[in-house]
């Protein structure tokens, strides 16, 4: 089936890629229709970063699709935050384009088909109308399409309590978008569909295969010159399940048809969330940003509801807010998540079960409490725009975990009840040419 | 194109550039206005600042008739480019470079064609009817091309 899923889509992709960077090598002949209608484009951007952390026993991720190594050698990493981008895209004429864009960077899945961000055809049959198909950036919140690129933001990267745990980059599929002018405002109205894929590490030696085939997202954006609002829906139904989590069901299932008392209930309520197949995911969105030129600030807020805890779910925001002062750009940054899954806890009443049955439901109530987030981030740091394709950033993070709230983090066993205070220290180089 | 017209263009392209650096058109940016300009062609004859902002921030991909603009650009350093944004809507260089980083790597917008100086840019502008383009202004550009807006300090 996962064969025959990434087959159909390389099928559909390949030739698109193909053709995107083939095409230069055409020559003479490519650009000399260039000079009429066509033309190229090319774009190399990228990040080298490196942060450091105070913690021993706890590594931090910049988004859930990456595992990192046991617990950071002298907690330094440079590939949290290192990436390079690759853009190519093909002009035919004012009505349509296509476009590829590969990101090398750190993550669990390691197939070539995850470091192909996009790969589309854009054909645009009047200038307010934009209509992609292929593989698309995932586009709901304000950061969702560029946030690899460390260039067009102050900070070192995206929140991590609003972005680290939303890794769905790009959807196969397509998008409509439509576009209002109205004097020094602009409308932009866009609505994808598709389905997407990635792969999960789950502790050291389990994975989550993600697959949907039904996702979707809306979204409105208000532009002005120093404006930008933008709110957005999305919905996610993923259609697999994590095989670590089945004989954990299996187990629930025995002792939900038992039919004891008090135990039988809890035992079925905890089965209903111990899932993430058919799970729906709803985010909803609302961002903003300022930039005067001067003074530049940014704050989301969002949700996302599920209908199972085991999959993430929470209340998420942040503000930053910077000021430029010729190429310096010192800046704050306030973000945090709550999850919106209740902590669970263990009783004694499982102990009819026999021994077994504490147990279960003890391995239970820890892979539920697992993806819980509960944490809150203040930073402060500096950008320096060093020329017109360079950034240089320096951030220190202050990360506040609560108990049982450390789906950000990859941490000791015994860690997860208590409450932490990592403070990080991070330099990153962005460029773009 | 035909040789002939290749091999004219080609000289009056050398011819341009010798000339623009030769008077040291391209390093005064700081005085002289700046104008922008379409192909003689167009019908559009004058444009807002508003209007031509909208154009180089992507915001809008057509002249005000309606018809489709193909912008040119400077490259992303020229003087000439933080110049003109800073007089059409008072963004610094490193806001627009960002906003443009941002719109290309998400796929919104195509980026603007870039030239690596005031000549090419007039000859880009003769040669494409939906063209539209800014150069410092100079009397070289009187009767070749269409001035739509003229940017003062």
């Amino acid at each position: 089936m996962g064969l025959r899923y990434f087959s159909s889509i390389s099928a559909f992709l390949c030739p698109l890629i193909f053709f995107s960077f083939a095409l230069p090598l055409l020559g003479p002949v490519a650009c000399a229709q260039a000079d009429e209608e066509g033309q190229f484009h090319y774009l190399a951007y990228g990040t080298l970063g490196i942060s450091h952390d105070d913690s021993s026993n706890l590594a931090a991720m910049r988004d859930i699709s990456q595992r990192p190594k046991k617990l950071n050698l002298m907690n330094n990493s440079w590939v949290k935050d290192s990436r390079i981008g690759l853009q190519a895209s093909y002009q035919f004429n004012s009505y349509m384009d296509v476009m590829t864009q590969g990101v090398l960077r750190d993550q669990y899945d390691t197939s070539l088909n995850r470091y192909l961000d996009w790969a589309y055809v854009n054909v645009h049959p009047t200038p307010a109308l934009d209509a992609r198909l292929g593989r698309v950036g995932y586009d709901v919140f304000l950061m969702s399409d560029h946030r690899n690129l460390g260039y067009a933001y102050p900070w070192v990267r995206p929140p991590v309590e609003f972005y680290g745990w939303v890794p769905v980059y790009s959807i196969d599929g397509g998008d409509v978008a439509y576009t209002l002018q109205n004097d020094a405002v602009r409308w932009r109205f866009k609505g994808q569909m598709g389905r997407t894929g990635l792969k999960f590490p789950m502790g050291a030696d389990a994975e989550y295969n993600f697959k949907s085939d039904q996702i979707w997202s809306i979204s409105i954006a208000r532009e002005t010159d120093t404006w930008r609002i933008k709110g957005g829906y999305s919905q996610c139904i993923p259609k697999t399940d994590a095989p670590m989590l089945a004989p954990l069901q299996s187990g629930l299932a025995a002792v939900s048809a038992a039919g004891i008392p008090g135990v039988s209930n809890e035992s079925s309520d905890l089965l209903r969330e111990l899932t993430y197949k058919d799970v729906t995911l709803r985010y909803v969105n609302l961002g903003l940003a300022y930039d005067d030129g001067t003074w530049l600030g940014q704050a989301e807020l969002g949700s996302v509801v599920t209908t199972a805890d085991m999959m993430p779910n929470g209340t998420m925001a942040y503000i930053g807010l910077g000021r430029r002062l010729g190429d310096f750009t010192p800046f704050m940054l306030l973000s945090g998540i709550r999850s919106n899954a209740p902590v669970r806890q263990t009783s004694g009443s499982w102990a009819v079960m026999g021994p077994s049955g504490p147990i279960l439901q003890t391995a239970v109530v820890k892979a539920l409490n697992s993806t819980r987030f509960d944490q809150e981030t203040g930073s402060l740091g500096v950008r320096w725009d060093a020329n017109s394709h360079v950034a240089l950033k320096v951030q220190w993070d202050s990360t506040h975990i609560y108990s049982n709230g450390y789906g950000l983090w990859y941490s000791d066993e015994g860690q997860v009840t208590k409450n932490a205070r990592v403070n990080m220290l991070s330099a990153t180089m962005d460029f773009i040419f | 194109m035909d040789n002939y017209t290749a091999k004219i263009c080609a000289t009056s392209r050398a011819s341009l550039t010798v000339f623009f650096l030769l008077i040291g058109w391209v390093s005064c940016a700081d005085s002289a206005d700046v104008v922008v300009i379409v192909n003689k062609s167009n019908p559009v004859t004058s444009m807002s600042s508003a209007q031509v902002s909208d154009l180089y921030l992507g915001r809008s991909r057509t002249f005000p008739d309606g018809s489709i603009a193909h912008v040119i650009d400077h490259a992303r350093e020229a003087p000439l480019r933080e110049e003109f944004f800073r007089r059409i809507n008072g963004m610094p260089l490193n806001k627009v470079n960002t906003f443009w980083a941002r719109l290309a790597v998400s796929g919104q917008i195509m980026p603007p064609v870039t030239k690596t100086n005031s000549g090419d840019v007039i000859l880009a502008v003769q040669e494409d009817s939906k063209a539209i383009g800014y150069v410092e202004d100079s009397p070289l550009i009187d009767g070749v091309v269409i001035q739509v807006l003229r940017l003062h300090d």
